[in-house]
């Protein structure tokens, strides 16, 4: 199968002193992917979608219709969500069906999320059979707060990894190899020539880290095998770059992580009103009339022309200007302390949009910044989460990391 | 319609008033109304009420007010527009009396805002005031609400925190003399911009307090009126004004369509111009607001506030004294209560027996705007001659 399209995207926030990206305090399994997929240049070949994480924080209800809506999707689109790590991630992007879009996320730290679309022609990726049985390092059981974990490294090292290295990669010396999931130095030990590691503080283990390193070498524009493996199990896909596959980097510049208060107030959820707002809400989706006029949210009763019959569903852009914005530096039951609130308007269209500020310091956004409209969680109401558009501004000059 | 005039008005000091339930503070107001006519009225001469409360505590509005003031052989209904009410419920009854429906009117406002914990008042109520789907988890609070407008407000027009500071220090210092104000001390600009922030460009001294209180007036017509005073205070205009609500819907979050709207039917029906304007008791639940205020309510020209504040034309000696009560910064907010303590403050100003009293009253202003930024209320009333 073939890569058409791939993309990362690490959140803004630094945890101190690891230097890990850590999600904001908006960001989940389900914002991520979405972050991930909204980097691609399109989706229009998207027919499917696969998400896949080590680290599932919704099992009971995850709403997975809110990712091809906020992605301009058909709501309709169908999605599966996989539980699983590195190998697991390229599995699933190696034996994906055309038109899938393969989302591996990692909330860590480190966190990260890649989309990759299959199709036809790209990057050719070859995957090999996996090897080695999964060793019980670390299980955990759902509902239980922390993993029950086997602390023997040199167990794991020489019962699982070395022999699942010379497994998969024996005396073949045809190049380098990169390392996802696992530390590299054991390629080493294994006397594998091992491919230096791209950045400090992408996604080291997990559903990302497989993904993110398939990235690192079609950014490289290199050919090479990937081997991902954790807990003694492995695989090794062979990548073979295209020039006319780039990846999209989305990583701010970081900004250290400063942890915001918020009480355990509960903020009520009324369902009926969430369920006939969601396709509006996660899909930023305005009302157009006949007149022209757009709503969004959207209104029955068009305020120009007074007509109140159908409206067309007008996907808005994301791009936007501050019109207004305030801090609250008052506690607020159920609120992070302190947040942003702005009056955000969208580029090109007499429509404005009320949502936090994310990804900065609540104090630092002006009348007249520029910025984009990111899907977030913007409340969790009674366990439900609440997903929604947030403001995020963009950097200023200077702050950009190469992509 | 029949002329109405108020031939009496009456109110209790505002505070955090633990001490007094509503079943307490409502016949004391009332009391106090029917006091202040100066040739007597019994309680039995009243023919209608009308109750503007925006919270209702211990029981339902209109029967609270009918059982603990007597008043159970009459209609009684219960007025809400959110911080429109007060002004709200006096339009209602200026109509029944108007109309011919009733002689005696009584309007009473009012609200236990400090019958909750203080940190979850405003947040309960939220629940109440703001789109479920939308605004309500975005932590969308009265200050925000408001926040937001003057933010823009102070970067389109190059107002300043300290013009903001100043209408602050205006109305704690009139409230200082006025014993019915919740709040009685003089603050200084240093202060205003010292203090804790709470919402952009609003410090805690830009923000009205969380206040209990009560306020009355008696409506009578005016072929009844002499029984009661030979100084009566004529309502000639009132007006009610909407604007869509939510902010992702606003236009030019500069001014207050509601304002505007509502002053634009009040003045017509009066048959005054802003200029006549003697004395006003506006809308300060924040200190930019009342600025916004000058200009909705055509007091100056758009962007102009900054300069009525500076040149003290609002102060009481000013050539149009705002708040000479302390407004809601200084006297209280109880939101139920505020439209109705302006007209009493007019009322007592207009025959020349304010406690703050300014120098020429012939024509006054009560204004309120409310949430979210969407409703406005306004009552002009015009006394004897001071």
């Amino acid at each position: 199968m073939d890569v058409k399209r791939l993309a990362t995207y690490q959140p803004a926030w630094l945890e101190q002193p690891t230097g890990y990206r850590v999600t904001g305090p908006d960001e989940d399994v389900l914002t991520l992917a979405v972050a991930a997929a909204t980097a691609l240049e399109h989706l229009d070949d998207v027919e499917r979608i696969d998400v896949v994480t080590s680290q599932p924080d919704t099992v009971e209800g995850f709403a997975e219709t809110a990712i091809p809506l906020a992605l301009g999707l058909a709501a309709e689109t169908p999605v599966a969500l996989r539980v699983g790590g590195a190998p697991a991630a390229l599995e699933a992007l190696t034996t994906a069906p055309v038109g899938s879009l393969v989302i591996a996320v990692e909330v860590g730290p480190p966190a990260g999320s890649a989309a990759a679309v299959v199709g036809e022609a790209g990057a050719r990726l070859t995957p090999h059979p996996r090897a080695g049985a999964r060793l019980p390092m670390r299980v955990r059981a759902l509902g239980d707060p922390a993993p029950a974990v086997y602390d023997d490294p040199r167990f794991l090292r020489d019962r699982g990894h070395l022999p699942t290295i010379v497994a998969l990669l024996g005396d073949d010396d045809s190049g380098p190899v990169v390392a996802a999931g696992f530390d590299a130095r054991l390629l080493e030990r294994a006397k594998v020539r091992a491919a230096p590691p791209p950045l400090d503080d992408i996604p080291v283990k997990g559903a990302a880290a497989g993904l993110f390193a398939v990235a690192a070498m079609l950014e490289a524009k290199a050919s090479g095998r990937v081997l991902a493996m954790e807990d003694g199990t492995g695989l090794v896909v062979n990548v073979e770059s295209a020039d006319s596959v780039t990846p999209s980097r989305v990583c701010r510049a970081g900004t250290p992580h400063v942890p915001r208060s918020r009480d355990d107030t509960e903020i009520a959820v009324s369902l009926p009103a969430y369920e006939r707002a969601f396709a509006a809400k996660v899909g930023m989706t305005a009302a157009r009339c006949g007149c022209g006029a757009i709503s969004f949210p959207p209104r029955i009763h068009c305020a120009d022309c007074g007509d109140a019959g159908d409206k067309v569903p007008l996907p808005l852009p994301r791009a936007g200007t501050v019109y207004s914005c305030v801090t609250v530096h008052v506690p607020v039951p159920g609120l992070l302390h302190p947040y942003a609130l702005g009056i955000i308007e969208l580029q090109g269209l007499p429509v404005r949009v009320l949502a936090h500020v994310t990804d900065c310091v609540p104090d630092s956004v002006t009348i007249g910044d520029e910025g984009d409209l990111v899907l977030r969680r913007v409340a969790i109401r009674e366990g439900v989460p609440d997903y929604g558009y947030a403001f995020r501004p963009a950097e200023k000059a200077g702050q950009e990391v190469a992509a | 319609m029949r002329d109405v005039a108020v031939v009496g008005a009456g109110m209790i000091p505002f505070g955090e008033l633990f001490e007094q339930g509503i079943k307490d503070m409502l016949p004391r107001t009332v009391s106090a109304a029917l006091s202040s006519v100066d040739d007597g009225m019994d309680r039995a001469e009243i023919g209608a009420a009308w109750f503007g409360q925006l919270v209702p505590v211990d029981g339902f509005p209109s029967g609270i007010l009918a059982d603990s003031c007597g008043l159970l052989n009459i209609p009684v209904t219960r007025v809400e527009n959110q911080c429109a009410t007060g002004n709200d419920a006096v339009r209602n009854a200026l109509y029944a009396v108007g109309a011919g429906a009733v002689d005696v009117a009584l309007v009473v406002g009012a609200d236990k805002t400090r019958e909750t914990a203080a940190r979850s008042t405003f947040w309960d109520w939220m629940k109440l005031s703001r789109d479920m789907a939308w605004d309500y988890p975005l932590g969308l609070i009265a200050p925000a609400n408001f926040a937001l407008h003057v933010s823009r407000y102070m970067h389109e027009y190059g107002v300043t925190p300290e013009h903001l500071a100043m209408v602050a220090v205006k109305n704690h210092h009139n409230a200082v003399t006025n014993p019915m104000a919740h709040l009685r001390f003089e603050v200084t600009v240093d202060d205003v911009l010292e203090a804790p922030r709470v919402v952009g460009p609003f410090g805690l001294l830009d923000c009205t307090p969380q206040s209990d209180g009560a306020a009355a007036l008696i409506l009578a017509a005016g072929e009844v009126a002499d029984r009661y005073t030979s100084r009566p205070v004529w309502i000639r205009g009132v007006g009610l004004g909407l604007d869509r609500v939510m902010h992702a819907h606003k236009t030019d979050m500069t001014t207050f369509p509601a304002t505007t709207r509502a002053a634009a039917q009040a003045y017509t029906m009066a048959g005054v111009t802003p200029e006549q304007i003697d004395v006003a008791e506006i809308h300060d639940c924040f200190t930019g607001v009342e600025l916004m205020n000058y200009e909705d309510l055509g007091f100056c020209g758009r962007g102009e506030a900054p300069k009525l504040i500076e040149s003290g034309h609002t102060e009481l000696d000013g050539g149009l004294p705002v708040n000479p009560s302390g407004g809601l910064k200084a006297k209280g907010h109880p939101p139920g209560a505020t439209g109705v303590a302006q007209c009493v403050e007019l009322f007592e100003q207009l025959r020349g027996h304010a406690a703050n009293q300014v120098p020429t009253a012939r024509w006054g202003l009560a204004q309120n705007i409310g949430g979210p930024t969407a409703v406005g209320a306004i009552t002009i009333m015009e006394g004897p001659g001071v």
